[in-house]
């Protein structure tokens, strides 16, 4: 696989992430169900990825950035493994709404061990590259950077106008500055 | 934990603007501010038995 190909697959992955983290925001408008701090965190552990995602488009792919991209998303795993486990056992409630039939915790879960399977395809296919002459972005990259920055902001205002500037509640039923 | 986000979001900023350092030095503030707040967040005990 080329050096332009992982490029491209790197943009694709930011894209999917910027997809995940916009649909999340959807979520939380359209059916007002406030993410809890372990939502959070896990919005938190895609933003990560999408750190190394974003540096293998801008800087062109590299073994360090895909281990950043691999600890990034062992942390969300971590963190949507957990808000599972806590609701794992019959009786023991759930949070928010399923979608598709699985929780988005869940859903978290099962889209950060994808993002590992991914990155380890992309690690297999980009051995014994040549090192890359850094070339522009293409406009589309730049545009699914663009988007991705875009959204982080928009999961800026959206935490703050929830949590404020400290501690987010366990259970969050109203945005904390417009009650 | 809007913080957080600032963080990564600017991260990502200074990563368009090619400054690299800066951005390395963002990404590695918020992802120590993240595992501040899981285990601050990961405190009650579950209800499993492994």
């Amino acid at each position: 696989m080329t050096n332009s190909m992982l490029r491209n697959l790197n943009a694709l992955g930011l894209f999917g992430i910027t997809i995940i983290l916009a649909m999340g925001l959807v979520v939380q408008i359209v059916l007002n169900e406030l993410p809890c701090p372990l939502c959070l965190l896990q919005r938190i552990g895609f933003a990560l990825v999408m750190f190394g995602f974003m540096l293998n488009v801008v800087q062109g792919s590299s073994y360090h950035h895909y281990g950043l991209v691999i600890i990034s998303a062992l942390f969300g795993a971590s963190v949507s493994l957990r808000q599972v486990l806590l609701h794992i056992v019959p009786g023991t409630g759930t949070y928010g709404s399923p979608i598709l039939g699985l929780h988005i915790y869940t859903w978290a879960f099962v889209l950060f061990v994808a993002t590992l399977l991914a990155v380890g395809i992309m690690l297999v296919a980009s051995r014994n590259q040549q090192p890359e002459v850094i070339t522009p972005m293409t406009s589309i990259q730049r545009a699914i950077c663009w988007a991705a920055v875009i959204v982080l902001f928009a999961n800026v205002v959206s935490t703050f106008l929830e949590c404020g500037p400290l501690v987010c509640a366990d259970n969050p039923v109203a945005y904390k500055l417009l009650s | 934990m809007s913080l957080i986000f600032l963080l990564i979001a600017l991260a990502l900023l200074a990563l368009m603007k090619e400054k690299i350092k800066p951005a390395y030095i963002l990404f590695s503030s918020s992802f120590l501010l993240s595992l501040f707040w899981f285990n601050h967040h990961a405190t009650s005990s579950l209800t499993i038995v492994l």
